[in-house]
């Protein structure tokens, strides 16, 4: 069921549309919904918290998180994360099967590796067909308050720096480059950076996005029962 | 804590429950509100910067329908409660929050709202959930009248009369707010956007604000209208009688999960009060002034038992232990503090052996209420930054981390969640309102959508399945072999920093009472008159017996 445009106590969002066909979320309400879509998706509770932290970084960074989001969960929906979070072996990341790496699977581990010998800290590292890199933006960051230095990702002649929560990159990042399958090399770039910072801005989403996340965070939802409209309020009079 | 560093009263470590003590849902159903409570901090804090007040909106009509404007102007910054009054037919009057349609409704705006503003807001504030309100919105909240209290309270007034104070008494407030919302909800400003603002750093004063100037808004629409009834004959309200009014609260289950989302937030609650109570147990003597207090004290708590009514089987009982045990405590204070060294620890220890667990967290209550001076300060230490706490720590050995579940979680690991009793609940979200409810696994659908507030269970499960991992791998390796654990393991890596961030009782048994949540929860904001109306739904009472605006600045002890 989507939810209605009304409709009370809403945990996703719809939200009256812009002109422009565009919604403004607050934060807040942002990483509930992706977290609440990427579970829906299949995703395990702990990676759906991951994303939904991953998108509102995205989002207050001038960056689509939520339609970078909701293309990669529309990819898989069929449930296969499993054979999505990455194989490691020496310095490459790849997939267990033939499909591609989840950003949200690879970024989480990348984190967690951090500091391991398999991590970033001892070398580069070689992600193979990561389904939307842009969505690994939000885990190098957390890797460089981690360590204290900038990080990068390399893939398809395109290179992000990021140091902090700034976003560094020498040509424009469009959602293309962002969502393309692609292999993905991340390492510690020399500290030398000349590339233009990208500056923040809040992302408006769009209505589909919106509706797109929606649709998934709804089927974490339980139809209503005779016995569960019981339970909720006071069974009283509210008229005293 | 943040703040241990700081800590003026080292000696009190030693004093300190333990969590597995304090963490337990039975104690935690039992939380009365202190001087930490939230309302109370919110009240210090204006005080203290001599905050100033003014209705620069009262645009009402003799309906009772319009809009107004009660401004809170601080020394850096102004907030407006913007308030719209409706005429709700008595059949529409819904305390749930699937209701659309209020008494009257209510905004706080950043600021000083321009008309514009107003005109906006009068487009969406209305329709609460349905609208949409921006980042230069606080909070958002709705309320109903107590029909009977609000009818009887405008009757008199409209015929010169105060009204019968045992009516007052019965109710305690003219509208109960059925939801405050804040914090990013429907567009409103994100908590991130306005936590370095010291006013609005501790949790939930913006909220607390709003309620509190809801209050006046309620007293002005009573006096209005019998104004407008009685004309000339019509007196306002009495001093005395307008203190004991607060603003009613009516919740469910929606605020249960809060205390379970939020772990490191819960601890830092916890964690501050324990503190407090601590320091008060390591004092080396009572002064004189603070036996006085004390006492007072401990008469106001009485006359507030004695003015708490409750039709729930399990509040019946407890307001019951609460009168006899106010009475021991009586009995035992006058021969307090005596000769005996350390006499507040000496009294604690004498509530644990002899008073039931709601006397003595009342005690708890009382025995802060006369050290402002030694525990005012840790109120700076309720607040949360939940994003530093995410980050899992891949590097910690699966041995380390068994060893930490083991100990933390013992409580979970000895339960048995095959048993029925033991897993008779699953919490979810409802597909229909979209609200949390709580179902019963063996009788209803939808346990495969189950929400990850079953911590218990989880934690026996992470335990389960580590069986077999070599103690010197790292917790990484396992996180990637078992993604379902991880929601689970950050919990455990926050509890080994947080020791009362999780609750120590099985939150999907049988037998678990949801009320013991939103107690907990509510006491913290400071909540008198806990009245369950189900297992799973209560009313209660905001800011009774606190000052209003006008009288912030004389009041003496806040």
């Amino acid at each position: 069921m989507m939810p209605e445009p009304n409709d009370p106590t809403r945990a996703g969002a719809p939200v009256p549309q812009g002109v422009d066909g565009q919604v403004r979320l607050s934060m807040t309400e942002l990483e509930t919904l992706a977290a609440k879509a990427a579970r829906g998706a299949g995703l395990e509770w702990g990676l759906a918290e991951e994303a939904g932290v991953a998108v509102r970084w995205l989002q207050a960074r001038g960056f689509d998180g939520a339609d970078l989001l909701i293309r990669h969960l529309k990819h898989n929906t069929g449930g296969c994360w499993r054979d999505m979070a990455p194989v490691i072996e020496k310095r490459v990341w790849s997939s267990a099967g033939s499909h591609p790496l989840s950003p949200i699977t690879a970024g989480t581990t990348l984190g967690d590796y951090a500091t391991l010998p398999d991590g970033l800290e001892a070398g580069p590292i070689d992600l193979l067909k990561v389904d939307g890199p842009g969505l690994l933006l939000p885990f190098l960051s957390g890797l460089s308050h981690l360590l204290g230095k900038p990080c990068a990702m390399e893939w398809a002649g395109n290179r992000i720096v990021v140091f902090g929560n700034d976003v560094h990159s020498r040509t424009s990042t469009t959602t293309d480059i962002l969502t393309d399958c692609a292999d993905v090399r991340i390492f510690q770039p020399d500290a030398a950076n000349t590339a233009t910072l990208v500056t923040p801005r809040v992302r408006k989403i769009a209505i589909d996005t919106l509706r797109g996340l929606d649709a998934l965070a709804m089927s974490t939802t339980v139809p209503a029962s005779e016995q569960s409209r019981q339970g909720a309020g006071a069974g009283t009079s509210d008229n005293d | 804590m943040t703040c241990s560093d700081l800590n003026p009263a080292p000696e009190a470590a030693a004093f300190r429950r333990a969590p597995s003590e304090v963490m337990r849902l039975d104690r935690m159903g039992s939380a009365h509100p202190t001087r930490l409570s939230f309302l109370r901090v919110l009240l210090r804090r204006l005080q203290a910067e001599g905050w100033t007040f003014d209705r620069p909106v009262w645009d009402i009509d003799a309906k009772g329908i319009g809009r107004a404007v009660y401004r809170a102007i601080g020394p850096v910054r102004t907030y407006s409660l913007v308030a719209f009054a409706h005429d709700l037919p008595d059949h529409m009057r819904s305390d749930r929050v699937i209701a659309t349609a209020w008494d009257a409704t209510f905004c706080l705006y950043d600021g000083t709202p321009s008309e514009t503003d107003l005109d906006r807001l009068q487009a969406n504030v209305p329709l609460q959930e349905a609208g949409r309100i921006s980042s230069t919105e606080l909070s958002l909240s709705r309320a109903n009248r107590s029909v009977r209290l609000f009818d009887h309270v405008l009757e008199r007034l409209a015929s010169g009369q105060q009204p019968d104070v045992a009516e007052i008494e019965a109710v305690g407030y003219l509208m109960r707010t059925t939801a405050v919302y804040g914090s990013g909800k429907f567009g409103a400003a994100d908590r991130a956007a306005i936590a370095d603002r010291p006013e609005l750093t501790g949790p939930f004063q913006a909220e607390m604000l709003s309620v509190w100037l809801t209050r006046s808004f309620t007293v002005d629409m009573v006096e209005h209208l019998a104004a407008l009834r009685g004309g000339d004959s019509a007196v306002r309200l009495d001093e005395s009688i307008r203190r004991r009014l607060g603003v009613g609260n009516s919740t469910g289950l929606g605020m249960a999960p809060f205390l379970v989302r939020h772990p490191v937030l819960l601890n830092n609650w916890m964690a501050a009060r324990e503190e407090a109570l601590a320091r008060v147990r390591a004092q080396p003597s009572a002064t004189p002034e603070a036996v006085t207090i004390l006492g007072q004290t401990l008469e106001k708590a009485q006359r507030n038992a004695a003015s708490w009514h409750s039709e729930h089987p399990v509040q019946v009982t407890k307001l019951a232990d609460l009168r006899r045990d106010l009475t021991r405590i009586e009995e035992k204070l006058a021969a307090f503090p005596g000769e005996q060294d350390h006499p507040w620890d000496a009294l604690w220890r004498w509530g644990g052996e002899t008073l039931s667990i709601e006397g003595q967290e009342a005690l708890l209550s009382l025995m802060l209420e006369p050290h402002g001076d030694l525990i005012d300060g840790l109120a700076g230490c309720m607040n949360a930054d939940e994003a530093a706490a995410f980050r899992i720590d891949g590097t910690e050995s699966v041995g380390d981390f068994r060893a930490t579940l083991g100990r933390d979680y013992d409580w979970a690991l000895n339960t048995d969640f095959d048993k029925p009793q033991q897993s008779a609940r699953f919490w979810y979200v409802s597909e229909e309102k979209l609200e949390p409810r709580l179902g019963d696994r063996y009788a209803e659908d939808g346990a495969e959508r189950e929400l990850p507030l079953c911590t218990g269970r989880m934690a026996a499960e992470l335990a389960r399945s580590l069986k077999g991992w070599a103690d010197d791998q790292p917790l990484a390796q396992f996180l990637l072999a078992h993604p379902e654990h991880r929601l689970m393991a950050r919990r455990v890596q926050i509890c080994a920093r947080y020791p009362y961030s999780e609750i120590q009782d099985n939150l999907i048994a049988e037998d678990m009472l949801p009320i013991d949540l939103l107690r907990c929860k509510l006491a913290f904001f400071g909540a008198s008159h806990f009245d369950p109306r189900s297992d799973r739904w209560v009313r209660i009472a905001l800011f009774q017996g606190a000052p209003y605006p006008q009288d912030l600045a004389e009041e003496k002890s806040l």
